[in-house]
């Protein structure tokens, strides 16, 4: 049986479907969660504004036109509400730290690196170096950050980052250029 | 402007870039060790985020049915509010409206001396039977409109005073 597009599901829960709800929260929730923790290096945020874009989704399914795909127009709505999120408790960050809460029962993310396979002190030296230049993205602006998860990690085309971005092509090209010569330079400065 | 293209090395090293500006930039970058050196360093840095980018972020561990418990009861929550804001916030507004019209009501009825609908009847037929004492009028003349009510229904008495 041909599982039902995503596309296809948002119209039905613009028509009050309840279980193409529950279908495309269970296709998306984990990607939801972790570009939300991407930009905003917090768990609990992360679940709460993804919980929030799915409410939103539900309320608004049915302005969905279906002229972008569906993953451009929810991510889209999430991204925003996690930028938003971020403007408005900037001033918390910039008092109590931002980035993540490190909680005694998570994983750091040296921990959360995919297990050694050929070499272990060679792959154990590489998980090091990734690990430093994603914690140094922690340093980066959440625009930045969100650029890059939404390359990077959901791998989207620069287009489709604009296109969640809400913005033009270039300005997304300027938010990475921005953020890698930021890693660049902390990295550098790690390695002194 | 820049002397180096940057944004359109983070495009190229993104891989991102249309045939037209790529051939831009590479001619550019045959020029310019600095850029090349940079868009080398991009590609590196993009490789390294991608390949462990699965590891970058934590999973949300939250079990699938309570996720979705949690969802249903934030959604019914949004939707009873909703309902709310509707139709029951214009209520406490028209009820407190109504509840201070009704009590400014009570308490003008309670005043004493306020027109009440019977008694003013009754007090404009008593007025009417004495109407003939209107040749009282020097003491009428010099009393405030409506001053003292007890004075007019009174007259016949004044009269008899001053007659006596």
């Amino acid at each position: 049986m041909v599982e039902p597009s995503d596309e296809a599901l948002c119209g039905r829960v613009g028509d009050g479907d309840e279980a193409a709800f529950d279908v495309l929260v269970e296709r998306h929730r984990q990607r939801a969660f972790r570009l939300a923790w991407s930009i905003l290096r917090d768990t609990e945020e992360a679940r709460d504004l993804s919980q929030e874009a799915f409410l939103r989704l539900f309320q608004t399914a049915a302005s969905f036109r279906g002229r972008a795909r569906f993953s451009t127009w929810f991510y889209r709505l999430l991204v925003n509400l996690c930028l938003d999120h971020r403007r408005k408790h900037r001033w918390w960050h910039q008092v109590f730290g931002a980035g993540e809460r490190e909680r005694e029962d998570e994983p750091s993310l040296l921990d959360r690196q995919p297990a050694a396979v050929d070499d272990p002190v060679e792959a154990i030296g590489r998980a090091r170096t990734v690990a430093r230049v994603w914690e140094a993205a922690e340093r980066l602006s959440p625009q930045q950050r969100a650029v890059l998860a939404l390359h990077v990690q959901e791998e989207l085309s620069m287009s489709e980052v604009a296109a969640v971005m809400g913005c033009a092509e270039a300005t997304a090209r300027v938010h990475l250029h921005r953020a890698l010569a930021a890693l660049r330079t902390l990295v550098r400065k790690e390695d002194v | 402007m820049s002397r180096h293209p940057d944004a359109a090395l983070a495009g190229y090293a993104a891989g991102d870039l249309a045939a037209a500006e790529r051939e831009r930039l590479d001619a550019h970058l045959a020029d310019c060790a600095a850029c090349r050196d940079t868009l080398a360093e991009y590609r590196t840095l993009l490789a390294e985020l991608a390949a462990t980018a699965a590891g970058a972020a934590p999973a949300d561990t939250l079990a699938w049915p309570r996720y979705r418990a949690e969802l249903r009861a934030r959604l019914a929550a949004r939707r009873a509010r909703s309902w709310h804001a509707r139709w029951l916030r214009p209520v406490p507004v028209a009820a407190s409206a109504a509840a201070a019209a009704a009590l400014a009501l009570v308490v003008y009825a309670a005043l004493p001396g306020a027109p009440n609908g019977e008694l003013a009847a009754i007090e404009y037929d008593g007025l009417a039977a004495r109407l003939p004492l209107i040749h009282q009028y020097p003491v009428v003349e010099q009393l405030e409109l409506l001053e003292d009510l007890d004075v007019i229904r009174n007259l016949d008495r004044l009269a008899g005073t001053r007659e006596g």
